[in-house]
């Protein structure tokens, strides 16, 4: 993967930061260490980043450093460094329920249809939030019916725990209208017979971090 | 294996023990540990040898430790000798004497006082060192507050504010150094490639390259080149071989 190079120096002058801000950002690990690319050149050695990567780093880290501190902003970021397939871990975050309609995570109606199913709760650790959170966005698409939200609903419950982290897909299939919901460890190949029509795939990694960053 | 119940463990004279997790672990002569080591309280006088990882909430040391694996502490108060193979990871560290440390160091708040050598890089938010000091990384603080004694390296320097001068001592030390110091130790003199920061002001120093908002060039100073964005100084004795505005 050949991308356009930057150097540091003119790094800083794109983005207007100092110095001292870029080192204390990578202090913090929110630029990863193997990001910077040691190079020599005329005048000695140089650092270089590669340019969309860095930018688009930067950029997200001066939107929301006002919002958020260097250490939750790292904690943000660090899943989505690691190469898939990593394990990402799951945040340690746990909201009660009416915290979850307050912060305009879940609508009513996926938290009480989540309830009806998987039991009534008070608090969520994060796996429920994810769960609620993945059902909720499946149906207001409309790409879920209400049954398969159940069984959605079920198999999460039951499995995710066994992925302790892992990446892995959420896929639910139809065939001659009967409906089955897989999860599968990411990253792997699936294939299907003909008749066979994906309904939804999603990355669950991908979900988290959305999710992560409403959270936060 | 997990248990709740952490137990002292007490080694006086000569002894060894197979590590694990315990409350707090006081040596005095000297022990051998011979794997990890997981405690609340460190306590050594004399000399301790671990051939694992070390984690614990405090570790004050006097005399040596050797160290094979990491060393993970909350504080950690060294004055002796410390050789450690891994990386150190510390809220606060002060560490008087000899250090050598083959991986990385990283904590907040880091004094070092003495001879030290690092392999790895070096990462705190606020640093004082003083003494002879070698750093093949990248020392990465957010204030850098050096003291140079004879000849000092270090590859990289980048933080906000730098600021490195040549140690001095009382005349009384001066004086009685001269039996058991090496002659230039007075002399401190820092080499180092790049220095980058915010604000920097540097003495006696050699450096290829060093780039900063403000930068102040104190005495004795030879720099290839220097790159500045807001202020720029330097005395008449100090050496300066291009110097840009950027």
């Amino acid at each position: 993967m050949e991308q356009e190079l930057i150097s540091k120096k003119e790094l800083l002058e794109l983005t207007g930061i100092s110095y001292g801000q870029l080192y204390r950002w990578k202090r913090k690990n929110l630029i990863p260490e193997d990001w910077f690319i040691r190079k020599s050149t005329f005048t000695g050695q140089e650092t270089f980043f590669r340019k969309q990567q860095i930018l688009d780093r930067i950029n997200k880290i001066k939107d929301l450093k006002d919002d958020l501190s260097l250490d939750e902003l790292a904690g943000m970021f660090s899943s989505s460094d690691e190469p898939s397939g990593a394990p990402s871990p799951i945040p340690k975050i746990a909201l009660p329920k009416d915290q979850l309609i307050k912060r305009n995570i879940v609508s009513d109606t996926a938290l009480n249809f989540y309830l009806q199913q998987a039991g009534d709760k008070t608090v969520f650790p994060f796996p429920s939030i994810l769960c609620v959170y993945l059902l909720e966005t499946l149906l207001k698409s409309g790409e879920l019916s209400l049954d398969e939200g159940k069984m959605l609903v079920r198999t999460l419950e039951d499995h995710y725990d066994k992925f302790d982290g892992k990446h892995c897909e959420l896929i639910i299939i139809r065939k001659m209208g009967v409906s089955s919901c897989l999860l599968v460890s990411n990253p792997g190949e699936i294939h299907f017979d003909n008749g066979v029509k994906i309904v939804v795939r999603v990355d669950v990694a991908g979900c988290i971090k959305q999710l992560k960053s409403k959270l936060n | 294996m997990e248990s709740d119940i952490r137990c002292d463990l007490t080694i006086t004279g000569n002894g060894s023990s197979s590590g694990g997790v315990f409350r707090n672990v006081k040596i005095v002569g000297e022990a051998k540990i011979d794997s990890d080591l997981d405690c609340l309280a460190f306590k050594s006088t004399g000399t301790a040898v671990i051939t694992g990882n070390m984690k614990s909430t405090s570790c004050h040391v006097v005399g040596e430790v050797r160290m094979k694996g990491n060393l993970e502490t909350g504080e950690a108060k060294i004055n002796g000798m410390m050789d450690i193979d891994g990386n150190v990871k510390t809220k606060e560290i002060k560490s008087r004497g000899e250090t050598r440390i083959r991986g990385s160091v990283a904590g907040e708040d880091v004094h070092l006082e003495g001879l030290f050598a690092i392999k790895g890089n070096c990462e705190a938010e606020s640093l004082h060192m003083k003494g002879v000091f070698t750093i093949e990384g990248l020392l990465n603080a957010g204030f850098v507050e050096m003291k140079t004694h004879s000849k000092c390296r270090i590859k990289e320097i980048g933080g906000e504010k730098i600021d490195i001068r040549r140690g001095t001592g009382s005349v009384l030390k001066r004086w009685l150094g001269a039996f058991y110091l090496p002659s230039d130790f007075f002399e401190g003199v820092l080499d180092a490639d790049t220095i980058e920061g915010d604000d920097i002001y540097v003495e006696h120093t050699s450096a290829k390259t060093i780039r900063g908002t403000n930068v102040v060039i104190g005495p004795g100073c030879s720099i290839g080149h220097v790159e500045y964005a807001n202020r720029f100084q330097k005395t008449d004795d100090s050496n300066v071989g291009s110097l840009m505005q950027v």
